[in-house]
């Protein structure tokens, strides 16, 4: 579980991206450039900001879903000072796509969405390590076809709408993390929150063709600032404490299309600390949680609602089987939280149950590649509060690419 | 092996986005979660006064002689009075006939004693209270075939000659018949001299004129020919027949409809003009419920249906209409120093096809509900333009399809209670902004 070796004893030869991480970074970007055929949907989205998307890999989702104080290779995007894991310049994508049956007041349907949550490349500059990531901050992606009618005149006519709101929010970093000491790790992140929110709404008349369609289309552009400082205490590589802290600024939402007039919220606080450690040489144990300052856009959102949230995640990790250089861990874990905007004058919860696998080949210190899966299945909301259920199972494919 | 890794490596991450990015379609649950009246629809009816800046109705617009029938009318209505004029080819330069062995020959040097004009007549079209005595005459004086009016035998650019007798200057009496109700032609004889009048490409006053002597009648008459009786020089005790087809028809009429109100249809024919306020401008009650003295601008609006809505009024008998009235209203391309009457005229206003008036509408007493045209598309021009440059048209020209096609035309309230209006049906959205 070190990771000093490969850095100290390999020239800086090449640039970053010269290799193999360079088509993947590639299509990872044009992905990340596609928001519209992939849009995320959950109706818990049609609150607030949307709902919270961590930036991880599927280790890290299945290791508790905060991604922080991991020991091993994390380059989740919450704790800038667990950037100093990568020893060779890397690069990481990962995707995710899920399923959900959706129930409220007695209907039901089952929907399905992609997200990217995370890309990052890191690059090792002797005891420091910077990088630049892209992240999740805030899914905004749901629609909803509605039948209705309306009386004009004397007659009824059958309607048809749709509202589909596309977007979210994404975070950008540039990451430095520093080893102060041999057993500490200090880590710096700036950047910005950046995304664009559409929300069309269309209106049809099946029944009457000669009434026109209607269509109206609204859309923001998002930006503010970000800022976070983290912490990453290495116990002899048998037990890592990690900690971080992220201020957000004002997120600035201006109205670039239709009738969408400008924005301001004030975005959280968040904290964030977890733990792991090796409870024998092949079985890990990580614990975690975060707290957010949610209530701080409850200004923006006096009908809706927003609340502080908190979360916990834990899981184990067993190294699994191993073949030559491949080895095969398997992971198992959870994770519940609390959503930040309330739906129906609740604050919706969230957990899930995960388990994961992965894919190593090369040793811990000289990797190659690492393909890490994650399968969570998990719930949002609930019928005696929220009234609307989601019952989801959700896929994070990570891959990560390690420069020689 | 660093290539490897990177056709590796690309092959997966496209592999993965390909895998991604499938649509995602919305859901049908959920919708209640949408505050109510996110889209609203709304009814809203405006007077005349709120969109109407004036209205004029022209004649004129097609010619009976490219019309394709011929009208013959007396006193129909009281006032109504039509004659038909025709004017056949040239003789045939040859005729076939059968020699005494039974083989078909040609004679280019035939003898023509006699003929007759057959005359079709549009049954359905065609209204008199009983049979119609009808007189064939030849014509008296040169005529214009394409611009002969009731008063004018001539009437083309620069160039107006009158009739000595308005209807059409009448010669020798060429034949009488009758027609009854219910019969679909009409035959005149036709005696040689005639058939050699009429063959006289040199004499520009050929011609057959049409008319009724039963008061009441309009006949509606959309073929005329001319068979020829001929005999054969090589053969005189055979008679063969022959056709000499009408080349010109026309129709001439008195009086034209005198316009009280908005006029369409008719042949020649009338359009109605209505002139639009701009609409960009205008500002509607909110859909309810909503704050007292609320108002949106018509722009800020969906125009999903915008219809015309017109009272029909009663026409005089003399023009009222022989079928349905095919309504239709398109946007008037005007440019400037071009009148109104030569305007060309757009695509139909509301995207469809004409409507369809049945003619009781025109009757006196019927009342009813007011008709309504489509102009969704010419008011949703109107009510988005903005550009000084390149304004919308803002004329409608309300006509009837095909225009020329109708003997008798529609009326409708120009004024007063059954004014045009102007019925929106619009769509709106609120709060679609994030909550």
């Amino acid at each position: 579980m070190t990771r000093r070796g490969p850095r100290a004893r390999r020239p800086q030869r090449r640039l970053p991206g010269g290799g193999g991480p360079l088509p993947l970074l590639l299509a990872a970007a044009a992905a990340l450039l596609a928001p519209r055929s992939a849009a995320g949907q959950s109706l818990f989205s049609a609150r607030g900001l949307g709902v919270p998307v961590a930036p991880l890999d599927a280790r890290a989702r299945v290791l508790g879903g905060i991604g922080v104080g991991l020991l091993g290779w994390n380059p989740s995007l919450v704790n800038p000072a667990e950037g100093a894991d990568a020893a060779r310049r890397s690069v990481v994508a990962a995707i995710q796509p899920s399923r959900r049956s959706v129930e409220f007041q007695g209907d039901s349907d089952d929907i399905g969405a992609t997200r990217f949550p995370l890309i990052r490349v890191a690059y090792p500059m002797g005891r420091m390590v910077v990088g630049v990531g892209y992240g999740g901050f805030l899914d905004q992606g749901w629609a909803v076809v509605q039948q209705g009618h309306e009386v004009l005149d004397d007659d009824s006519v059958r309607t048809e709408d749709r509202v589909e709101s596309t977007g979210g929010i994404a975070q950008a970093q540039l990451t430095m993390a520093l080893r102060v000491l041999s057993s500490l790790t200090a880590g710096a992140a700036v950047g910005v929150y950046t995304g664009r929110l559409e929300r069309t709404v269309e209106r049809r008349f099946p029944d009457d063709p000669s009434l026109q369609r209607f269509e109206t289309r609204v859309a923001w552009n998002y930006f503010g600032p970000l800022a976070a400082f983290g912490l990453v205490w290495d116990a002899g590589g048998l037990a890592r404490v990690g900690a971080s802290v992220t201020w957000s600024g004002t997120l600035e939402a201006e109205g670039d299309e239709g009738e969408a007039a400008d924005r301001r919220f004030d975005l959280p606080l968040q904290v964030a600390a977890g733990a792991s450690a090796w409870l024998s040489p092949r079985l890990l144990l990580a614990l975690s949680g975060r707290w957010a300052g949610w209530s701080s856009a409850a200004a923006a959102f006096e009908e809706t609602g927003a609340d502080d949230t908190w979360e916990l995640g834990g899981g184990l990790e067993w190294g699994g089987a191993q073949t030559g250089e491949r080895s095969f861990p398997l992971r198992v874990g959870f994770h519940y939280g609390r959503l930040p905007f309330r739906l129906q004058g609740a604050t919706p919860t969230e957990w899930s149950v995960a388990l994961g696998t992965g894919m190593r080949a090369g040793s811990e210190d000289a990797g190659r590649a690492a393909l890490d899966v994650a399968l969570e299945r998990g719930s949002r909301g609930d019928r005696a509060t929220t009234g609307l259920t989601e019952d989801f199972w959700r896929l994070t494919i990570s891959l990560s690419l390690f420069g020689r | 092996m660093g290539w490897i890794r990177v056709v590796v490596g690309g092959a997966v991450a496209a592999a993965l986005v390909a895998a991604a990015c499938g649509d995602e379609g919305p859901t049908g649950v959920g919708g209640p979660l949408l505050p109510g009246g996110v889209v609203r629809t709304f009814q809203v009816v405006l007077g005349p006064e709120a969109f109407l800046a004036g209205d004029t109705t022209l004649g004129g617009f097609t010619r009976p002689a490219e019309s394709g029938y011929m009208v013959v009318a007396e006193d129909f209505g009281g006032t109504f009075d039509a004659h038909a004029l025709a004017r056949f080819d040239r003789l045939p330069r040859s005729v076939s006939y059968r020699d005494t062995a039974g083989a078909t020959r040609q004679d280019t040097l035939p003898r023509f004693t006699g003929g007759v004009v057959v005359m079709r007549v549009d049954t359905a079209r065609s209204a008199a209270a009983g049979p119609v005595r009808l007189r064939l005459h030849r014509i008296a004086e040169p005529w214009d075939p394409a611009t002969a009016t009731w008063t004018a035998r001539v009437d083309s650019a620069g160039r107006r000659l009158l009739w000595a007798r308005p209807g059409g200057t009448a010669g020798a009496l060429v034949d009488t018949a009758t027609w009854t109700p219910g019969t679909d032609s009409v035959s005149f004889r036709v005696d040689s001299l005639t058939i050699a009048l009429w063959a006289d490409t040199a004499d520009a006053a050929r011609g057959a004129l049409l008319l009724a002597e039963t008061p009441g009648a309009r006949i509606r008459a959309p073929f005329i020919t001319l068979r020829l009786d001929a005999r054969p020089s090589a053969r005189p005790d055979t008679v063969v027949t022959a056709t000499s087809p009408a080349i010109a028809t026309t129709f001439v009429s008195d009086p034209a409809p005198a316009p009280p109100a908005l006029l369409a249809g008719g042949n020649p024919a009338w359009r109605a003009y209505l002139r639009f306020r701009r609409l960009d401008t205008l500002r509607l009650p909110c859909p309810a419920p909503a704050d007292p003295g609320c108002t949106l601008r018509l722009r800020d609006a969906t125009i999903s249906l915008a219809m015309l809505q017109l009272q029909p009024e009663p026409v005089a008998p003399a023009f009222f209409p022989e079928d349905s009235l095919r309504l239709e209203a398109r946007a008037v391309l005007a440019a400037p120093g071009i009148p109104l009457v030569r305007s060309p005229l757009g695509d139909p206003a509301g995207g469809t096809g004409p409507v369809a008036i049945p003619r009781a509408r025109f009757l006196p007493g019927t009342g009813g509900p007011p008709v309504e045209l489509p102009v969704t598309g010419f008011v949703t021009r109107l009510a988005r333009d903005t550009l000084p440059d390149q304004p919308a048209p803002s004329v409608l020209a309300l006509l009837s399809s095909p225009e020329g096609g109708l003997m008798g035309l529609g009326a409708f309230a120009r004024a007063g209670v059954g004014a045009p209006r102007l019925r929106l049906v619009l769509t709106v959205a609120t709060d679609v902004g994030i909550r």
